[in-house]
């Protein structure tokens, strides 16, 4: 029997019914588009911010973005005045897949202009769509966070679903980059978010990062606090180290972004800085008293490709430098002493600050090389209070647990436990100027020869027994011959040296 | 300018972009207890304030003005130092 065709004489004709679907789909779309409605979008815009669907055009590649959930609605319109009258399409939340520079990324925004971007159930639900893509395909993940927490009106499902997502954000760790750039606010379950991100940054003078806001710090201790006060870009570069960067705007904040997935995505490109290239301005940097400061900052951006220097919390623990490079075009981390402040001593910020870094650096596939000039652990009542034991225990965890290259150059000093920094080296290289030992030099002579005698015979025996061991102990070339230092190189051969000797350890370790 | 134009342009801005009605935007009103404004709306503005008056403003600089005397004072005195 053949089948018989559907009777379609009273369907109305096809292009009548697109011509009225059409008209809808341009209204939809443009519904979606406004957020929470022009007036909103207006007013953020004259408060000189970004709205989120310009932060995602800003930072995608034009015409790359494909939005997923663009018109989710909630379905708590009974909970709260609140919620009734702010059911906008998309939910408050606009996110997708995207390119930067070619490679694909999940990108997410929070949308301020609908209640002020606190997160809900029917947004988190594509969220966890979107973190789930990223890492089925391996996409990096960048937050445009712009969210005053979890929407408290919608009860348990809120905090259901932002659990979910932290849930999805620890599972990404290690897996795919995951960062974000904090362009408003940032509150509760969506500052634990940014925290548990590989990097964070925020935008001066408009972006707080906290977990309890102001109001809720009244109600519960009775206290009066500014919103910068609880989480303002200062605290957050300076104090806390939770934040990587501190950018005068969003567009800066938004080519930060950029500059840190470059090298995250891309580990090796081709480099028109020679690896040979000699770096003798290294001879005036680094002086040979060992008491007097320079600034490492400056070996750094000598030693790396050209331009390619990305310092990350500079602000923070300064005494430990933690930076993104190239050598030789591949991607690298390093981790520096800064003489130029406390003497380049690890102390509990710096500590933290290292472990934090070298963990994620490793988990990223970077190799780590290490630029050491430190003399000693920070001293006294303070540190021990702030537990520089159990932070310098998790940076000799970081390196020790670490399975990229791990390179070290000794610049000058590595003296007693802060030596944590060159001790799980694969390969030690030391300047002419370096000296390696448990302690510096007069407290180790202090120790091994006692206190100085007052009787002009003893101490001038005593002065020669000095000469003779720092002869014997206080220079490179007895790091070297103990076997602790591989080789001593030439200062202006440092570049050279440290991308032979990446070359060679580029296989991770199993 | 005087505190009366800088009430009258303050008002106009808290009504545009706080919804905040004209009449209780008076010399004693406090912006948190009279006029039911948190501290993200003290940041936002703070903001405006610097835009619409052409002063330069910052969180710390406002971090002890809370009535609107307060703020308008503030405002004659750094316009007129200008």
């Amino acid at each position: 029997m053949s089948a018989k065709a559907p009777d379609t004489s009273n369907d109305p004709p096809l292009e009548k019914t697109l011509g009225q679907l059409l008209p809808q789909l341009a209204e939809r779309d443009a519904r979606a588009e406004e957020g929470g409605g022009r007036a909103r979008q207006e007013r953020h815009k004259r408060l000189g911010r970004m709205t989120a669907r310009e932060r995602i055009a800003a930072l995608c590649d034009a015409g790359t973005f494909v939005e997923m959930g663009k018109h989710t609605l909630h379905r708590h319109a009974g909970d709260s005045d609140a919620l009734a009258a702010n059911q906008h399409p998309g939910d408050g939340l606009i996110c997708g897949l995207g390119a930067v520079n070619g490679r694909t990324v999940a990108v997410y925004a929070h949308d301020p202009t609908v209640l002020r971007g606190a997160l809900g159930h029917a947004a988190s639900v594509k969220l966890c769509r979107l973190l789930d893509l990223a890492g089925e395909r391996g996409h990096p993940v960048v937050a445009l966070a712009d969210c005053d927490g979890v929407r408290v009106e919608e009860g348990t499902d809120a905090i259901d679903a932002y659990g979910e997502i932290i849930r999805r954000t620890i599972k990404l760790r290690g897996q795919v980059p995951q960062l974000t750039l904090v362009c408003g606010l940032c509150v509760g379950a969506a500052a634990y978010t940014a925290a548990l991100n590989d990097l964070t940054a925020m935008v001066a003078g408009q972006s707080y990062l906290f977990i309890t806001g102001p109001k809720v710090t009244k109600v519960v201790t009775g206290e009066d606090v500014t919103l910068e006060d609880l989480g303002g870009a200062e605290l957050h570069s300076r104090k806390t180290g939770a934040v990587h960067a501190l950018l005068p705007d969003e567009k800066s904040g938004i080519e930060w972004l950029k500059s840190i997935l470059a090298i995250c995505g891309e580990s090796r490109r081709p480099c028109a800085d020679p690896a040979e290239r000699a770096v003798p301005e290294l001879e005036r940097i680094v002086p040979v008293a060992p008491r007097r400061a320079y600034d490492m900052r400056k070996v750094l951006a000598a030693v790396a490709d050209l331009d390619s220097l990305i310092e990350l919390s500079p602000r923070f623990g300064g005494n430990l430098l933690t930076a993104l490079a190239r050598l030789n075009g591949r991607a690298v981390a390093l981790v520096a002493s800064q003489p130029m402040v406390l003497a380049g001593c690890l102390d509990v910020d710096a500590s933290r600050k290292g472990a934090h870094f070298v963990t994620w650096a490793a988990e990223r596939g970077l190799p780590i090389i290490t630029l050491v000039d430190v003399p000693g652990y920070l001293p006294g009542r303070k540190q021990e209070e702030g537990g520089i034991l159990p932070h310098g225990a998790t940076l000799l965890t970081a390196y020790g647990k670490a399975r990229v290259p791990l390179i070290c150059l000794i610049v000058r000093k590595s003296f007693g436990g802060a030596s944590v920094l060159s001790f799980a080296a694969d390969v030690r290289l030391a300047l002419p100027t370096a000296r390696v030992a448990p302690m510096g030099a007069d407290a180790t002579i202090e120790v091994v020869l006692g206190p100085e005698p007052t009787e002009p015979d003893a101490l001038r025996a005593r002065t020669e027994r000095r000469e003779a061991w720092l002869a014997r102990h206080d220079h490179a070339w007895a790091a070297a011959e103990s076997g602790y230092v591989d080789r001593v190189i030439a200062p202006a051969q440092v570049r050279r040296e440290l991308c032979a000797v990446l070359a060679r350890l580029e296989k991770p370790r199993v | 300018m005087t505190q009366d134009e800088v009430l009258q342009k303050l008002r106009g801005l808290l009504e545009q972009d706080f919804k905040v009605p004209t009449a209780k935007v008076t010399l004693d009103a406090t912006f948190r207890g009279t006029l039911g404004m948190d501290s993200l709306d003290a940041v936002d503005l703070i903001y405006l304030v610097g835009k619409e008056f052409g002063v330069k403003t910052s969180v710390e600089s406002f971090k002890d003005l809370h009535s609107v005397r307060q703020v308008t004072d503030h405002i004659v005195k750094i316009k007129g130092a200008a």
